[in-house]
């Protein structure tokens, strides 16, 4: 299996939303990491037919455009924010969504009852959707994108809003899909990704600048990580000119996490990179260095 | 010699046939059996409110009289943009991208969405007009009052809906077209000058445009379904 997209362009008024995208994606968990308005969710809805662009979208020998009702059929699509009748249960909406993917009374009756067990939803069933809480509303929304059993998963953040328990249950359920679906996730949550993505898709303003796996991206920032404890005021210093991962007040003294081309201080030690050291490498401009040279 | 095991051809074949028959258990087996599951889903509180109220109307009109040409256009008034309102649900509830990315999608449900409501329409039209004990005259009156401008509202208003994504914007346009066509027919007369013949054909015209009007609709939809091109 495989879903190829070739040449993807997406204009809003002469600004590129997505740009020039060419992947090609096989069965397994793809993740797709990217700021705020990076063209994550545009991008989603091109595979899916959503929106209008430039560009060629197949999976396998089913092309999007020419036989859209065949691809449809494979795809399962959880959308970032999904609308609702309000006044429906979940049990009536999880009916619904069936009905419209036209599949039959007993294989919906089974699948709804396998996934709500699967998801821990059970006991909503009979509550009316605008009663659920983000994190259930998000559960709805992927058990939704499953019913039809997908072959080509497209999950927009499914995870934000999930406490840690649904968020472990919720990957080893993706975790048990991936040897049978092409499942590609947006996310924002660095760790949700690090343990289940077979790789990574990293998207700056629009543009895919790299796609790889997890230990290839890391060798980007190896050598470039860096921790150091220093008293109050020269950590301050320092902070104001580095990129700075994560930091830690105490008694006296910071402690902080840099990613910095050059070793940031004579005390800093070369550290083990992660995925949060990289999505602030790509993301985060270094400031300015003069404004506080000593 | 190509030598074939025949024992895996077997089993090949029994994988073959064991997979079908998932797939076939997997979808709906019939069209039919789809749009009923669908209507039934989607329009079965609509349609107890509708037979319910339709009661209700129709005990008013015989009980008085004089009422009749109040009512009744009034009830197929509310009844039609009711089902203006079925048809913007995506819009109003945000469900357009769980619509598109299903078998529906956006044009299969505005095909089978019109087709219900027409053939509800049809069927309580019908009711009122074996219910009520009318004359030939007050019969006229009453299809012009109702089927015609009923017609001709929706037909314009739906055409509107990919123009104006606003159930507002839409609830105007109907109501507005509604009016002008019974205050058209009030000023030229028309239940007194039109014969029983031509009230028919009129009605009969109107329906056959907003049959093809619909049609005309769902393949622009059904097209920009398949949102690229
Ligand atoms: N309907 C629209 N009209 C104009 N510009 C749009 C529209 N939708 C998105 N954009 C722009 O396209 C860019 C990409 O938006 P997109 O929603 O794909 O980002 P994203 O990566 O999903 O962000 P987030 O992480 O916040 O969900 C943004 O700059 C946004 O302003
Ligand atoms: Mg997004």
């Amino acid at each position: 299996m495989e879903l190829v997209l070739e040449n993807i362009n997406k204009k809003y008024n002469d600004c590129y939303a997505v740009k020039n995208v060419n992947v090609s994606l096989k069965t397994g968990v793809h993740a797709l990491l990217g700021a705020n308005g990076s063209g994550k969710t545009t991008l989603m809805k091109m595979i899916c037919g959503i929106l209008k662009g430039e560009g060629e979208v197949h999976f396998d020998d089913i092309d999007l455009k020419n036989e859209y009702d065949n691809y449809a059929s494979h795809l399962g699509y959880m959308p970032q924010h999904f609308g609702y009748y309000p006044h429906y249960t979940v049990k009536e909406f999880l009916e619904y969504m069936c009905i419209i993917k036209n599949l039959s009374p007993q294989y919906s009756q089974k699948r709804i009852e396998t996934l709500v067990k699967q998801l821990n939803l059970e006991d909503k069933m009979n509550t009316k959707m605008k009663k659920l809480s983000g994190g259930m509303l998000k559960r709805v929304g992927i058990i939704q994108a499953l019913l039809n059993e997908p072959d080509i998963l497209i999950l927009d953040e499914p995870t934000a809003g999930l406490d840690p328990k649904e968020r472990i249950i919720f990957r080893n359920l993706i975790a048990s899909l991936s040897s049978t679906a092409i499942i590609l996730l947006s996310t924002h949550i660095v760790s949700d990704i690090e343990t289940i993505a077979d790789d990574i898709l990293i998207m700056k303003e629009g543009e895919i600048i790299m796609h790889d796996n997890y230990d290839e991206l890391l060798k980007v920032v190896e050598g470039k990580v860096w921790e150091l404890e220093l008293p109050t005021q020269e950590g301050l210093a320092i902070m104001a000119q580095k990129r700075v991962v994560k930091s830690h007040n105490r008694h006296q003294s910071i402690h902080m996490r840099i990613v910095s081309d050059q070793k940031p201080h004579i005390l800093a030690q070369l550290v083990n990179p992660d995925l949060d050291d990289l999505y602030l490498y790509y993301f985060e401009e270094e400031p300015n260095d003069e404004t506080f040279d000593h | 010699m190509v030598n074939i095991d025949l024992k895996a051809l077997d089993e090949t074949k029994k994988a073959c046939h064991q997979e079908l028959h998932l797939i076939q258990e997997k979808y709906n087996a019939r069209y039919s059996q789809l749009i009923w599951r669908y209507m039934v889903k989607e329009y079965c509180k609509l349609f107890i409110f509708a037979f319910m109220s339709f009661g209700a109307v129709l005990i008013m009109s015989i009980m008085f009289q004089q009422m009749t040409f109040v009512c009744i256009p009034l009830y197929f008034v509310i009844f039609g943009l009711l089902a203006l309102l079925e048809n913007m649900k995506d819009d109003l509830y945000h469900t357009k991208e769980l619509m598109v990315t299903s078998y529906m999608n956006e044009g299969r449900s505005f095909l089978y969405r019109t087709i219900v409501i027409i053939v509800f329409q049809m069927i309580m039209i019908g009711m009122t007009f074996l219910v009520l004990p009318l004359n030939s005259k007050e019969f006229i009156y009453l299809l012009l009052l109702t089927v015609f401008p009923l017609f001709i509202a929706e037909m314009i208003a739906l055409s509107c809906i990919q123009l104006i994504r606003n159930l507002g914007g839409i609830a105007v346009i109907y109501m507005v077209v509604y009016g002008i066509v019974i205050v058209c027919i009030h000023y030229f007369h028309l239940e007194v000058i039109i014969s029983m013949k031509e009230c028919l054909w009129v009605v009969g015209g109107s329906f056959i445009l907003y049959i093809v009007s619909m049609i005309l609709l769902y393949k622009q939809r059904k097209e920009s379904t398949v949102l690229w091109n």
